[in-house]
């Protein structure tokens, strides 16, 4: 339901609460005020009852008079069908005649008695016709005061009324923030924090094309080789060089399908999080992902040497690690000259793990590792889509990426990886 | 032709030399760009064309380019790499390459591109080379005696086309040794001789004319 429409019931509900009790208020006000009047003209008819010494008969119904002598007898009644009782108490009582409710006053004089006596019905019906009277005009402008206040809210939500409009009139991907400065400021802060919700959203997007980006041009490599090494096939007429070429062209196959495997898992990693976690053997892992590099590391005629020692198991999808350390494998493996050894270690302080993937190619030079950032030139060496991939993926596990030059060596690079520990 | 393959990816980089080797290019493959660049300011190194990626581990690319270039080299230099975008492609020509190949090309392209800077090299226009009786197309690799088509090895077809490139133009065995091998190819010592010997046994005897002491040349 709308906020407009919200406000128009429930103000008009209030309105018509509050009106009909202060009429119920009001209406029995005034009838007991009229009520009262009344009482003050009986009053009056018998002091001037009292005051006349000729009594002629009259013709008002409304209100009876009866006057005695001091001795009790009848002197006077204005109606004689009616007797009212004599002797009754001074002041206002009610009596019944015939079966009808009378309100009588009676008052002793010196030389007489009078009683004067009006029917309730008549009474309450005076009594009702003031009240309505005064009410009615109030109970017409119920209707009118909602009317005001429908226009009102009406007038008063426009500019939430414009900012929606704004919003539904958007481009799908606009990333332009919200024009708050007409908006009333209770709801200011929800557009600002549409406004920043829109900033992040467009970050999002820029780092989404931003990978597609790298993907495309992590994908170019393979591609041409595929397409070398299909142009070569026909070249050679000696079949074990052409067998050769075929199997060039596997490799370089089974090379882009690695990368497509690599590029989808990081394509996923928003999805990552709904999938099943799990409590991971983290050395274990290391050892799966030193066995899947194995044939490259051969073919490259480098040696990969694994010392995991962390003894721990961190909850997570195991999915996760192999992204990581497979990229930093493949890049030290890339970088490394031949010959040399690629090295990964994990240890645990138990509070976290981490571990370190070490190659003797080139390091981070000249830069302070405290600075590094991503677009740092030394980081550039774990170029656009590896780096964009273990970044993404450490992050998300609450780990955090260090890259140093060696020191216990002429050259290379350390990448240090820490991830907290399950439960601690 | 002689040339010189900068690329760090070793598929990309066998392809390549075994693509253009197929065709009688003699292909020096480098894979490290601080190597590339000592071979290259090296004068003695008499390579014809340069195929250059710009993405190489211990120097880029493009600070290659521009040592080459500042040192006075004019050999033509192609660049083959995966860097697409625009303001790449116009780095890389203002420092100095001659063409931009971005990857994936096919091998076709790339060579049909080293055969029009090569021309544009030798300040010619016309695709074929020709003598009076010969005529050598490159794009084909045919070579027609009188009309009539002659069926060369690779490497006979890469003396022939070296001589041809400037027809009357003495040609030493150095010479034509650095053209037509690589520097891993293991050179006989009389190889340029019989490579000459099986030619002249194709293309007729007095079509390559024998030049005592200093070379050979192809009869004008």
């Amino acid at each position: 339901m709308s906020l407009r429409r919200r406000l128009v019931i429930s103000m008009c509900a209030a309105i018509l609460l509050v009106g009909l009790a202060g009429a119920v208020v009001a209406y029995f006000e005034i009838s007991h005020q009229t009520k009262r009047l009344l009482d003050g003209q009986l009053r009056q008819v018998a002091a001037v009852v009292a005051s006349r010494t000729i009594l002629q008969p009259h013709s008002d119904d409304a209100i009876q008079v009866e006057v005695w002598n001091l001795d009790g007898s009848r002197r006077y009644t204005s109606n004689p069908a009616l007797q009212l009782v004599h002797r009754q108490l001074p002041g206002f009582s009610q009596i019944v005649i015939d079966g009808e409710p009378y309100r009588i006053f009676m008052e002793d004089f010196p030389d007489r008695s009078v009683a004067v006596a009006q029917a309730v019905d008549a009474r309450d019906d005076q009594a009702e016709g003031a009240a309505l009277a005064a009410l009615t005009p109030a109970l017409l402008m119920l209707p009118v005061l909602a009317l005001v206040m429908t226009a009102l809210v009406s007038v008063l939500l426009r500019p939430v009324r414009e900012a929606a409009q704004v919003v539904a009139e958007r481009q799908p991907l606009s990333s332009e923030p919200l024009n708050i400065a007409r908006l009333p400021r209770e709801i200011a802060p929800l557009v600002e924090e549409i406004n920043r919700l829109l900033e992040r959203q467009q970050a999002a997007l820029e780092e989404e094309s931003a990978f597609l980006i790298d993907a495309a041009h992590a994908l170019r490599t393979p591609l041409a080789a595929l397409q070398l090494q299909f142009d070569v096939l026909d070249g050679s007429p000696d079949p074990v060089e052409r067998n050769s070429r075929l199997a060039a062209l596997r490799a370089g196959i089974r090379r882009a399908a690695r990368l497509s495997e690599q590029l989808l898992a990081v394509a996923r990693t928003p999805g990552f999080a709904t999938e099943q976690l799990e409590h991971v053997d983290f050395d274990a892992i290391l050892q799966e992902t030193c066995d899947l590099y194995r044939a490259i590391a051969e073919d490259a005629h480098v040696q990969l040497r694994l010392s995991a020692e962390s003894g721990v198991s961190l909850h997570c999808n195991p999915r996760d690690l192999l992204v990581i350390f497979g990229n930093l494998l493949d890049n030290a493996i890339h970088f490394a000259p031949r010959g040399s050894i690629v090295e990964i270690a994990s240890t645990s302080d138990g509070v976290t793990a981490s571990a370190e993937v070490r190659d003797c190619g080139p390091g981070v030079s000249g830069r302070e590792p405290k600075n590094l950032s991503v677009r740092a030139g030394g980081i550039e060496r774990l170029g656009g889509f590896g780096l964009r991939a273990v970044q993404n993926v450490t992050a998300r596990l609450g780990g955090q990426i260090k890259m140093l030059t060696r020191t216990d060596q002429a050259s290379g690079l350390v990448v240090r990886i820490t991830l907290p520990i399950a439960g601690s | 032709m002689r040339v010189l393959l900068v690329e760090d990816d070793p598929m990309i980089g066998a392809s390549l030399v075994r693509g253009l080797s197929d065709h009688g290019y003699a292909v020096d493959w480098i894979r490290d760009g601080a190597e590339a660049q000592s071979r290259l300011l090296d004068t003695e190194e008499p390579f014809q064309m340069v195929l250059l990626d710009l993405g190489l581990p211990s120097t880029d690319g493009l600070e290659l380019l521009t040592a080459v270039r500042r040192s006075g080299s004019e050999v033509p230099i192609l660049v083959i790499t995966a860097r697409g975008k625009l303001d790449n492609r116009v780095a890389g020509l203002d420092r100095g390459a001659d063409d931009y190949l971005i990857k994936p090309f096919e091998l076709p392209e790339l060579e049909a591109r080293m055969r029009a800077l090569a021309r544009r090299r030798e300040g010619r226009a016309t695709p074929q080379l020709k003598t009076a009786h010969l005529t050598l197309d490159p794009a084909l690799r045919a070579v027609l005696k009188d009309e009539t088509v002659l069926h060369l090895s690779a490497k006979e077809y890469a003396v022939l086309h070296a001589l041809m490139v400037r027809p009357g133009a003495v040609l030493s065995r150095a010479q034509l040794e650095s053209q037509i091998y690589s520097w891993c190819d293991t050179i006989e010592s009389n190889a340029v001789d019989f490579l000459l010997h099986k030619l002249r046994q194709k293309i007729g005897a007095e079509q390559i004319e024998n030049v005592r002491n200093l070379g050979w040349r192809v009869h004008t």
